[in-house]
């Protein structure tokens, strides 16, 4: 009996690739798809380094080598709007990566079932809010003239401030309102995640008379710890990227000097002019650095967690 | 059922008072649309807090339900996002489930060509020729059938396999007799209903909020989703050069009105459907619990 | 048990593979379709225009162009697409197509471009053979001719033309007259009697109702720097060329040459003037963030608002538009004053055909109807007894139109299409049948003259494409940081004296004297043409 268990496993690990065929049978239609929809289409690349025109064509269009690049590097906010673009969002990293975590843990605390669901359920709401009206409230009530905001600041002796035309607050309010939108839907995956933990391990840890606060950190936090670490190094590969139409659509004159990032900048420059070759070559710069900063992120991940994305 | 300690007691209180302070602050702004879409909209804005519908009116709701475009997107976005998000789901686990094998030979280079492409596309251009070429442009497919696969849920979904599920469990599978696909199908899948509970709502939202392969491959307006539609509600002009909107003046104003007049309350109308999926999901994770439990 | 599974499995594959098999099979009807559509009449076309299907009808169901089709028997096969800004670029990738784009917004850049690539067809032969009505406009109006004619010598595209500068060409300042009246002060004529005005707005509560919540000039946040402040250039001296070339920080100087305005004196006036009024509260604390649309008719609704720009009173909205009197000109410290009044060329790509087109000649003669004078009338009233009746000589709307619960404009967009101005290829009725049409008055303007129009209403001047690759980034950077810096000026928190020249200096940086010596060069080449 137990031989002819240990001759089926060794079995199992020496033809590893025949008996594997399901799995790649299983691979072969999500990689259909990836050839198809990404790679076949990956050619596109090359009109960054073209002088792209829809008479010629992707092939047919002349080549321009790094030009694009160069105007690029060369305008005089890239430096402004790269700045811009990573104060945004290093600041949204740094708040949106732990508050839904620290959000699922709370959620996953509370004992009345009721209260917990409705709770949840709301906070998963205002993602569902066009961005167009998440805009028109925060104009709203951030108004120095008759917002609730500033009406509060004022009650108290303060005086109002103009959260929305101010470069220094410009950051804050975007990450914040963005904050608020967001916080609820990120704290999903994680609560899918606590869900797996057996409870039994809490009934265990409390007849040792361990606290809530212990429980947590040695229990909850373990078993989520992979789930942290992937979300964690998936979101520092969009750390050039910030959101567009919400930028655009909080953007003014006055709070010009912080909130030109490199989407907007791009489509005023770009695509506004229809220059498609040259938005084509930012958005191309902007992933490489993403791609890096995952690559090199996730390096450090393999040499100090058990978890990593390869 | 068990002693509760001092400080248990203290931290339950704690933690109950403080995400019900988060909540209020989620809320009101919620409620805040809701009383809009009730409200006439010139009264909105007169004073800093709108606690009730103020100049209480149903006209932006009786609009919006006489638009006929608004129910052909609606039914439009339900096909979408059902049959959509079904074609994700199964995509995602076909790749998410072989990846999280630690013993699938060739693992990290596919992870790595998944993971290539979050950054790297070719653009707009190829990629509506590659659908022009399937001919799918302009049809239901083209909102189904491409971008099966995102690799962020798709990594996520590997790792919660990862977590979650005993290599043990696998193994005894196998001496069993069972290939992989029964084991995914039988053992796998039944321990993951919250991450597929998971998938289906960032599946789903994403197809049911998701407007842009819509605005660009799709010209037939029968085919628009909801979100199109409200798209032109909401955003049309708004984004253009502030000096050309100066020559669509002679009664601009008429124009904005009726925007204005329905703007929240097609806000309100497009969120519930997505509102009402939640409770139906979220028993899911209940289940993913109780499995859990046995498991252990 | 085993097999089941299997089974299960195989099914699920085909389906999934079936899935896109039958997207792939769709295909094969859709494309033929097209195909055996055009081989028929050549009496048919097809334009790409932008949906206004939110608002009204979609084109082929809307009783003009149906009315149209029988009026000259060619079928206009419409696509109609949201968007099109973003879309445009993707849709001149297609294998084939559309016959022509109507009311699709193509930069100069783009018509240069795109026409010496062959995408677009030159149309100036064409004009002359086919289109009668538009092209007794090219013979005599030079205008018309110079500001659609690229820098090639071909005719891309035909335009949008508004020949009545009383009309929605001209953006005025509206002041509330009956603030004026509780005040018993007269309409400003200057701009120091404006600020006048405005302060007194401010201070004097003007609306009666004790409570200090009048604004002066107030608009949705943004609006301060092409509306207000290029109608204050006229004042300053420097608001010659029309609203175009103001919108590309260039005027005639009296010298008949281009000039910036943004590195002028009088602009530095202007500037110290704006920052006055700002601090007094003349101009809203509120002028650059803040305050949207919806805000902004809100509180007009209220009776607070006490002066604003525009083409037209209707924008701030019915209850209280009637408040309002037009100023069209206020003279300046200097004595200076020029009206923001747009070219007659007021949109310059309303319809171009491309090199797909099977019959160009039958798309211009269908679109050139709506040149003449007869076209006009079918454009926005439609026809007798219809869409219109006669009233004591007047064309007016149908009671349908007039009495439509959203408004008489909206009213007429759902039987007619020209009734919005911008960027349809036509020429506009004068504002007096047009108000007539609503059985309304247009208003009369004393101060809008031979002498307060601008002396020169420039186009957009025709570039090569090589200018507007130059151009293009420079504009983008300058608008940028004039942008900024209009801010800090108006509010005070730069000091304009003392900072000045650094201003200057860094819009030399961005390359602001390159970008005036093409300009000059381009208005010479212009005025050659």
């Amino acid at each position: 009996m137990e031989s002819s268990v240990r001759r089926k496993l060794s079995k199992w690990k020496g033809k590893a690739i025949l008996k594997q065929k399901w799995l790649y049978l299983m691979m072969l239609l999500p990689l259909t798809s990836l050839i198809i929809w990404n790679y076949i289409p990956m050619y596109g690349i090359i009109i960054s380094f073209k002088d792209y025109s829809p008479a010629f064509g992707i092939w047919h269009s002349p080549w321009v080598g790094f030009a694009h690049f160069e105007r690029f590097f060369n305008a005089f906010y890239f430096k402004d709007v790269i700045v811009n673009t990573l104060r945004i969002s290093l600041y949204s990293l740094a708040v949106g990566v732990p508050l839904p975590i620290i959000l699922a843990v709370m959620f996953n605390e509370l004992r009345n079932k009721r209260y917990k669901s409705i709770v949840q359920t709301i906070s998963y709401i205002p993602n569902f809010i066009s961005v167009v009206i998440i805009v028109g409230m925060v104009m709203f009530f951030t108004s120095p003239a008759d917002g609730i905001i500033n009406s509060a600041i004022e009650y108290f002796g303060g005086t109002p401030i103009d959260f929305i035309g101010s470069p220094k607050l410009f950051p804050h309010v975007f990450v914040w309102s963005g904050i608020w939108q967001s916080v609820g839907w990120g704290t999903l995956i994680y609560t899918a995640a606590m869900s797996g933990i057996p409870q039994d391990q809490y009934e265990a840890a409390y007849i040792e008379g361990a606290s809530r606060l212990q429980c947590i950190r040695k229990i909850t936090i373990p078993a989520i710890m992979p789930t942290i670490v992937i979300c964690t190094i998936l979101a520092t590969g969009s750390v050039m990227s910030v959101g567009f139409e919400k930028v655009l659509l909080m953007q003014n004159d006055a709070n010009l000097a912080t909130s030109e990032v490199l989407s907007t900048y791009m489509y005023k420059a770009g695509i506004l002019n229809a220059e498609y070759s040259f938005s084509s070559a930012v958005g191309f710069f902007n992933n490489l650095i993403n791609f890096i900063v995952l690559y090199l992120v996730n390096k450090f991940a393999q040499k100090f967690s058990e978890t990593s994305l390869w | 059922m068990y002693q509760l300690s001092r400080g248990d007691k203290v931290f339950n209180g704690f933690n109950m008072i403080l995400v019900g302070i988060f909540t209020l602050v989620i809320l009101y702004p919620l409620l805040f649309v809701v009383f809009a879409s009730l409200s006439d909209p010139r009264h909105i804005f007169d004073q800093v807090l709108l606690l009730w519908p103020r100049g209480f009116t149903l006209e932006g709701y009786k609009r919006v339900f006489a638009n006929g475009d608004i129910w052909m997107g609606f039914k439009n976005a339900v096909i979408y996002t059902a049959l959509g998000t079904a074609v994700n789901v199964i995509m995602t686990t076909l790749a998410a489930y072989p990846l999280s094998r630690r013993d699938f030979r060739g693992r990290n280079v596919i992870t790595m060509l998944f993971t290539f492409t979050m950054f790297f596309s070719g653009g707009l251009i190829p990629t509506y020729i590659v659908n022009e070429g399937l001919g799918i442009v302009n049809t239901m497919w083209v909102m189904i059938i491409p971008g099966a696969v995102s690799v962020y849920n798709m990594i996520i979904m590997r790792t919660y396999f990862q977590q979650n599920i005993p290599v043990e469990l696998e193994e005894s599978a196998f001496i069993d007799g069972a290939t992989d696909i029964q084991l995914l199908l039988k053992v796998v899948l039944p321990l993951s209903t919250p991450i597929i509970a998971v998938m289906m709502m960032f599946y789903g939202v994403g197809r049911w909020n998701g407007y842009f392969d819509a605005m660009i491959y799709l010209s037939d307006r029968n085919l628009f989703p909801l979100q199109l539609i409200l798209r032109e509600i909401l955003v049309q002009n708004q984004m253009g050069d502030a000096a050309n909107q100066a020559m669509m003046s002679v009664n601009q104003s008429e124009v904005s009105a009726l925007k204005q007049s329905i703007k929240y309350a097609v806000v309100v109308v497009s969120s519930v459907p997505v509102l009402l999926f939640y409770p139906v999901v979220s028993k899911y994770f209940e289940k993913g619990i109780m499995i859990g439990a046995i498991k252990g | 048990m085993i097999s089941s599974k299997k089974g299960k499995i195989a099914l699920l594959s085909i389906l999934l593979l079936s899935l896109l098999a039958t997207a792939c099979g769709g295909k094969a009807e859709e494309s033929k379709e097209p195909n055996s559509s055009q081989s028929g009449t050549a009496q048919e076309i097809s334009l790409l225009r932008p949906s206004w299907n939110n608002l009204r009808p979609a084109s082929k169901d809307l009783w003009m162009w149906q009315e149209y089709e029988k009026m000259t028997g060619v079928k206009v096969n419409w696509e109609e697409l949201s968007d099109i800004g973003e879309k445009k670029n993707v849709i001149l990738t297609r294998g084939e197509l559309p016959d022509a784009f109507y009311q699709v917004d193509w930069s100069n850049g783009e018509l240069l471009k795109y026409g010496q690539q062959g995408l677009f067809i030159p149309l100036e032969d064409l004009i002359k053979e086919h289109a009668p009505n538009l092209q007794k406009y090219l013979d005599e109006n030079e205008e018309v001719r110079k500001g659609i004619t690229n820098a090639d010598g071909h005719i891309y595209a035909t335009p949008y033309l508004d020949p009545y500068p009383e009309g929605n060409r001209t953006i005025r300042l509206y002041i509330n007259k009956k603030w004026l009246d509780n005040l018993n002060m007269d309409i400003p004529k200057t701009t120091e009697e404006l600020e006048q005005a405005l302060n007194a707005f401010v201070t004097q509560d003007p609306n009666g109702n004790g409570v200090n919540d009048e604004q002066g000039w107030y608009m949705p946040s943004g609006s301060l720097g092409w509306t207000f402040e290029q109608m204050m250039m006229g004042s300053f001296g420097i608001g010659n060329g029309g609203r175009k070339a103001l919108g590309n920080f260039i005027y005639v100087d009296n010298n008949d040459e281009i000039q910036l305005t943004i590195t002028s004196d009088g602009y530095k006036e202007l500037l110290k003037y704006e920052n006055r009024m700002y601090e007094s509260g003349a101009i809203n604390k509120q002028a650059f963030s803040g305050v949207d649309y919806d805000k902004w008719t809100a509180d007009a609704a209220k009776d607070t608002v006490g002066a604003w720009n525009w083409a037209a009173p209707d924008y701030i909205g019915e209850s209280v538009k009637d408040d309002f009197v037009a100023i069209n000109v206020l003279a300046g410290p200097g004595g200076d004053m020029a009206s923001l009044t747009d070219s007659q060329v007021a949109g310059a790509s309303s319809l171009v055909i491309t090199k797909d087109a099977k019959d160009p000649a039958t798309i211009l003669k269908w679109v050139d109807y709506f040149y003449g004078e007869e076209g006009s009338v079918f454009g926005y009233l439609g026809k007798e007894g219809v869409t219109y009746n006669m009233e004591d000589g007047n064309m007016v709307y149908i009671d349908e139109i007039l009495n439509y619960k959203d408004g008489i404009g909206l009213g007429a967009f759902q039987y007619v299409d020209n009734v919005y101005g911008g960027y349809f290829p036509y020429t506009e009725l004068s504002p007096e049948v047009r108000a007539a049409a609503g059985r309304q008055e247009a208003p009369v303007y004393t101060d809008l003259n031979e002498q307060t129009l601008p002396s020169v209403m420039l186009p957009d001047l025709p570039a090569t494409i090589q200018e507007a690759n130059e151009t293009s980034s420079i504009r983008a950077d300058v608008s940028n940081y004039v942008g900024q810096m209009r801010v800090e000026f108006v509010t005070g928190t730069k000091d304009i004296d003392k900072e000045w020249d650094s201003y200057i200096a860094q819009l030399k940086k961005m390359g602001s004297d390159r970008y005036l010596e093409i300009k000059q060069e381009q208005y010479k080449r212009y005025k050659e043409s």
